[in-house]
């Protein structure tokens, strides 16, 4: 049996460092520490449910449905959305709209927000930017099937989250900011 | 008439002592936390009541209330056993405590000594004995549980004993030896007379290495940060009590503090003067309130115990935890020579230089 052992070469350990190891040096060092924290005592704890963050400017929290100024909704039914979606949380139902064969609309519209995870791909896929990221975050529920939505709820998000209905156009990507525009005449869609 | 009388005392006493206790136990729990959580620059428990201070109410209700889990395959008998086998060395041993300065009162034609429960010639043995059992407490308690977390904690916590158990007592000796007593009421008075006759500090051989010892066995064996390997909730889940719920949970709880409350008392008693005042006689007295002088002595006291306890937080705030061979080794080639050579000088000197 040859086994070699390595062996640290023995540090030759000086005055000092007996003396640090006999009073528990650095021990003290770490103990001073926590006792500077505990004297000057700023807590970085934001006390949640009490006081709330300050959210970032482009927070990407629940998704929404949005509508024109008129009521209208946006929504055309072409599932470009679905398509985007990495974990197909959307499910659209296109249609025509009734008595208008060349317009569609999404007759039904569901997201399972369980699998979302706020890529913002959808919205960021929206040709008429029908959907649109709310910052809106508080979405614990005790049942995960109240969050299967459904068109009439995500159209109710929408409606309470953006008061003011249009992006505003200088964001808009200049192809589709020329569709984005309200067709007054446009009658409200029956589901 | 005379025994039920003495009795109904001594019943009065241990309750009103037994409610310090818990109580202290309650504070403590919240203490721990908020102390922990301002050196951590957290805030601790904030929600129940003004800054959280009903916390231990809202916890003690919460563990009153949840479901007793035995598991499959455990041993009933011994993990019933195991709580209880902790939590009543933990209480027993503060029976030879002194509080306050050993006055005697006449209450009924009976003499009552008011601050200690019963001064036995033995007191420091008796404590050292009780300790003892308590880690049975923990053992069986991790092997009763069928489970493999609980076994290695209570395995753990075996070889803790064997570290630790030996050092305490060495540590001890050389106190004895200066005091020429195991009482604790006795201890705590040859101390009397300024903090230069404390034992920590007194002439002939002061007792700091002794003291250090001491204080190192005794985090030890209240299984606490650095040497909470039985625990060890970031590798055990929570090491010997993974299994336990409800009230048998809240008896290990309890004894693990009311554990941190006896020794801390023992290390104020033994090497910090007891109640004696860090001055001659006390305050109270030289301005003409003989009467009230012994509230002086308890607050002392209080302080001194409460100090140990902040040191215990304040060690589990700052070091991270130790192997248990690193534990080993530190107790048997490190700590047990240094309370073996204070034995030596100190007897040397005590032969000497005699009090």
């Amino acid at each position: 049996m040859n086994v070699v052992v390595s062996t640290q070469p023995k540090r030759k350990l000086s005055l000092s460092d007996w003396l640090k190891t006999l009073t528990f040096y650095e021990l003290l060092v770490g103990m001073k520490a926590t006792l500077t924290h505990l004297l000057n005592y700023k807590p970085i704890t934001l006390q949640y449910p009490h006081e709330k963050r300050i959210l970032p400017e482009n927070y990407r929290g629940m998704l929404a449905l949005l509508r024109y100024d008129d009521g209208t909704e946006k929504c055309v039914g072409c599932d470009l959305c679905e398509a985007a979606c990495p974990s197909r949380v959307i499910q659209v139902v296109s249609a025509e709209v009734p008595g208008e064969p060349t317009k569609r609309y999404s007759k039904e519209y569901y997201m399972d927000m369980t699998r979302c995870l706020f890529c913002g791909l959808c919205v960021a896929a929206c040709p008429v930017d029908a959907l649109g990221m709310t910052r809106e975050f508080e979405w614990a529920v005790y049942d995960k099937r109240q969050l299967h939505l459904n068109k009439q709820q995500l159209l109710a998000i929408g409606d309470r989250s953006f008061s003011v209905r249009e992006k505003r156009l200088e964001l808009q990507h200049p192809n589709v900011a020329f569709f984005n525009v309200a067709f007054k005449n446009l009658p409200q869609k029956e589901n | 008439m005379e025994i039920g009388l003495r009795l109904a005392v001594s019943l009065a006493q241990i309750a009103a002592v037994m409610g310090v206790v818990m109580l202290t136990v309650m504070v403590l729990t919240l203490a721990e936390r908020k102390v922990l959580g301002w050196m951590q620059d957290r805030m601790g428990p904030m929600e129940v009541g003004p800054y959280g201070i009903l916390q231990p109410i809202a916890d003690g209700l919460k563990l009153f209330f949840k479901e007793d889990i035995v598991p499959a395959g455990a041993n009933k008998f011994l993990f019933t056993l195991a709580p209880i086998l902790a939590l009543v060395p933990a209480l027993i041993g503060f029976a030879v405590i002194p509080f306050g300065p050993s006055l005697t009162i006449e209450l009924f034609g009976m003499q009552i000594k008011p601050f200690v429960i019963s001064d036995i010639n033995i007191g420091i043995l008796y404590i050292l004995a009780f300790a003892s059992i308590g880690a049975y407490g923990i053992i069986l308690g991790g092997w009763a549980s069928n489970s493999k977390y609980s076994l290695l904690g209570g395995l753990r916590s075996a070889a803790q004993v064997i570290s630790y158990e030996l050092n305490v007592g060495l540590a001890i000796v050389g106190v004895i030896l200066l005091s020429g007593s195991l009482s604790l009421v006795k201890i705590t008075e040859a101390q009397a007379g300024g903090f230069w006759n404390w034992f920590i500090l007194s002439m002939p051989f002061p007792q700091i290495f002794a003291f250090v010892v001491y204080v190192i066995s005794a985090v030890a064996e209240t299984n606490r940060v650095p040497f909470d390997l039985p625990e060890a909730e970031s590798e055990l889940v929570a090491g010997f009590f993974t299994e336990y719920s409800g009230m048998r949970f809240a008896f290990f709880f309890i004894a693990e503090y009311a554990n941190m409350i006896l020794v801390s008392c023992v290390a104020a008693a033994l090497f910090l003067g007891g109640w004696n005042a860090p001055y001659p006689g006390t305050i109270l007295e030289y301005i003409g309130l003989e009467r009230i002088a012994w509230m002086e002595n308890v607050v002392w006291f209080a302080v001194k115990v409460y100090f140990f306890l902040f040191l215990f937080f304040w060690l589990r705030a700052t070091l991270p935890r130790l192997r248990y061979d690193q534990l080993m080794r530190f107790g048997w080639k490190v700590m047990l020579p240094i309370a073996l050579g204070n034995i030596v000088l100190t007897a040397i000197a005590a032969y000497f230089f005699p009090r």
